[in-house]
């Protein structure tokens, strides 16, 4: 069955080399989003199963929607955080408000991969 | 960045490379830290950084090669903020003027093969030159800032001494107006005393002639004319009293005003000194009572006015010490003069602050004051001991304890 | 950034600028292992003449700042300035292992470490390898307007690119901006290029 991925950054060039770092071939449908605000409309029109996060947004920023998330009643999607800002104890805070793995920006096909399948996504 | 293979161009270097391993294990050792350090590369090459230099400063330095090994950055130490790592000889065994080398020091990683950061290479500059000149400019700079202040200081000073003469100049002319009113004053004064008794007379005639007539005294004044008989002469000697006082004042600042004169002459020093303070009366009158014990003294050739000043500014400085020492009580200032066989002398002693031995050699140095500007100009004792020592061969010294008071000794060579 | 490429360039800049600021922010933070806010950067196309506006608008400082400038070089070369509110990175002694810190050595330690990060953290993109030299302190207690001789800048245009740093539960606000004058536009546009190429 065809995956619903959501993609939320502010930075257009940004979504599309996430995009690209995608594996190849993976039958998924792709919504992007460029804040927060955005990202939980979209999930209020249709169910994601995985969502890929940017952190630093204007409007409503990576912590806000997760902490949103955490307290509404929608289904749970799976949470991939791309951030540059890597430090350890932003990576401890996003895995407290329920992101499933934390990848460092720039994103590359091989740290996607490996997210996906620390999260049993893929 | 990979370290050139070509060693001895490091060797070559005025300048110090050395590298370390994440176990702070030295990999490389040029020819200037050898040299510097008396310990060559055999020695150190795969020995524990701090364990063959304990005096390195550990703490720091572990922190800088931990942040470049974590960081992969480029990290910098000046010898601004930290003068040296290494404590080596500097490079001027002849003119020396500093401890230890100065050191300026890059931080730079240094990446394997894998893409790890292997080791980190130190380079330590020599720095000591630099700062030896920023040492030296520094202080001329202080210099010049500590030589500015004096300068706006003493022009304070000046713009004050020259007020001061102004109006010194002022009240002697004053002084010479005055005088002719009081003259007229003085004059009418008596007059009118005078006229008063002999009205006192005729009135007496005039009363006498009625008793012997048996006329009644139309103006029944007895009481009125006793009053008037009691305290108008009383008034009249009460206005000469005043204008006595008024006199004395002007003849005072007179005496003070007149210009430097040229030759010597006689002149009376116990007058010079009560002249002094009559004129200085509101200085001291409030904060101090005056003891004086005024020897013979034969007449002497001085330059009275000159000698004026002096005493002037002593029983001035006396008044400000006792005004400083004991705020709200009366202190006393004592003064004496004598004769010895071959010189006047006149003391004037305070029991106000005394000065203390810092400040001692400096009392007589031109716009030397330890007050504010605009009250002392800094200016009276270097005044007063270039008048007592050169115009007039004499000695200006004194005696003091800190706390307890000052005297001042005036010497003054005998004809 | 008016004036600056088109809007893929912008933002394609804007996102590696980000990654560069990520880095520097990640760096403070675990060397003195504490955690580090960053705001979102702002990047912008300036003259000389304008400068001392830019800077204006975007570091907020009410009052006096203390600035730290370090150049970097070679493919691509400019500048850094950190400023500091009144403080400097005095809220951060206590973080350093090492006794006796000055408050002048710790202004540079972090100087240098925020602009080796941020500047080779953006550069690594590009796969450029850049030199440093020793920072160094421009000002102490200056107003923002004093801190550059607009007079004698030596360049036409040059990209601002500014973040701005807090330490939680400390008074600790640094605002980073680094200058890219003149051929160094043309050398960052052109990696952005061959970036855009790839997607």
């Amino acid at each position: 069955m065809t995956m619903s991925v959501l993609v939320v950054d502010d930075s257009p060039v940004s979504r599309k080399m996430v995009i690209r770092s995608l594996p190849p071939g993976w039958d998924i449908s792709i919504t992007q989003a460029s804040n927060g605000s955005e990202a939980l409309a979209a999930l209020g029109v249709k169910h994601h199963a995985l969502v890929l996060l940017d952190l630093n947004m204007p409007v409503m920023d990576g912590y806000q929607f997760l902490e949103a998330i955490a307290s509404s009643e929608l289904v749970r999607p799976i949470v991939i955080v791309l951030s540059g800002d890597i430090q350890p104890q932003a990576q401890a805070r996003v895995k407290a408000l329920g992101a499933s793995a934390f990848v460092k920006k720039p994103v590359g096909a091989q740290t996607i991969l490996a997210a996906l399948h620390e999260c049993g996504v893929l | 960045m990979q370290l050139p293979a070509g060693i001895s161009t490091l060797d070559r270097l005025n300048a110090g490379v050395f590298s370390v391993d994440s176990e702070m294990k030295i990999v490389h050792w040029n020819l200037f830290m050898a040299s510097n350090s008396g310990k060559p590369a055999e020695q150190v090459i795969g020995k524990d950084l701090f364990a063959c230099f304990p005096e390195l400063p550990a703490p720091w330095l572990r922190w800088k090669l931990r942040s470049v090994f974590l960081l992969g950055t480029f990290a910098f130490s000046s010898w601004k903020q930290r003068p040296y790592i290494f404590k080596f000889p500097h490079n001027r065994p002849l003119t020396g003027g500093i401890d230890f080398m100065r050191q300026d020091a890059a931080f730079l990683p240094v990446v394997g093969d894998d893409g790890t950061i292997t080791s980190v290479c130190a380079m330590l500059t020599d720095m000591t030159d630099a700062a030896l000149s920023h040492q030296a400019l520094d202080e001329a700079h202080l210099q010049l800032q500590r030589e500015l202040i004096e300068r706006e200081r003493m022009k304070d000073e000046l713009r004050m001494a020259h007020k001061l003469e102004a109006v010194g100049q002022l009240a002697a002319g004053i002084a010479h107006e005055i005088n002719t009113p009081i003259q007229y004053v003085s004059d009418s004064v008596s007059f009118v005393g005078e006229a008063f008794t002999e009205l006192q007379g005729y009135v007496q005639i005039y009363r006498k002639a009625l008793a012997e007539r048996s006329v009644a005294d139309p103006v029944n004044a007895d009481t009125d004319l006793a009053f008037l008989a009691e305290h108008a002469p009383a008034a009249v000697a009460r206005a000469r009293a005043g204008l006595e006082r008024i006199a004395q004042l002007v003849r005072a600042m007179k005496e003070f005003g007149q210009p430097a004169q040229r030759d010597k002459t006689w002149g009376n020093i116990n007058r010079a000194i009560e002249t002094t303070l009559t004129v200085t009366t509101s200085e001291y009158n409030k904060v101090a009572d005056v003891e004086l014990t005024l020897g013979e003294l034969p007449e002497v050739t001085c330059h009275i006015a000159e000698l004026n000043q002096v005493f002037l500014h002593l029983v001035i400085n006396a008044a400000h010490a006792i005004a400083e020492a004991h705020p709200g009580e009366r202190g006393q200032i004592t003064i004496k003069t004598w004769s010895e066989p071959d010189a006047v002398v006149i003391s004037i002693a305070d029991n106000g602050t005394g000065i203390a031995d810092d400040i001692a050699p400096r009392v007589f140095d031109p716009f030397f004051t330890t007050k504010p500007v605009g009250r002392g100009t800094g200016q009276g004792l270097a005044i007063a001991r270039s008048i007592v020592v050169d115009r007039h061969g004499g000695a200006l010294t004194f005696e003091t304890a800190l706390g307890r008071g000052t005297t001042f000794l005036v010497r003054l060579p005998r004809s | 950034m008016i004036g600056l490429g088109n809007d893929d360039q912008r933002d394609a800049l804007s996102e590696l600028v980000n990654i560069g600021m990520g880095q520097a922010g990640d760096s403070l933070a675990r060397l003195f292992d504490t955690f580090i806010t960053l705001s979102i950067p702002r990047i912008e196309l300036v003259q000389p003449r304008d400068v001392t506006r830019a800077i204006r608008a975007l570091v907020d400082a009410p009052g006096p700042v203390v600035a730290v400038r370090q150049a970097f070089s070679s493919r691509i070369r400019g500048e850094a300035l950190a400023i500091y509110e009144a403080g400097g990175c005095d809220a951060l002694a206590d973080l350093v292992t090492y006794p006796d810190v000055t408050s002048d050595e710790l202004l540079l330690e972090v100087s240098n470490v925020l602009v080796g990060a941020c500047v080779g953290g953006l550069a690594a993109q590009f796969s450029l390898d850049l030199s440093f030299s020793p920072p160094s302190i421009l000002g102490s207690h200056r107003s923002i307007d004093d801190l550059l001789d607009v007079a004698g800048l030596p360049w036409e245009n040059a990209l601002i690119a500014e973040v701005n740093f807090r330490v939680v539960d400390r008074a600790f606000r640094c605002h980073l901006l680094t200058f890219w004058p003149d051929e160094s536009i043309a050398v960052l546009l052109r990696a952005v290029d061959a970036l855009l190429a790839t997607l």
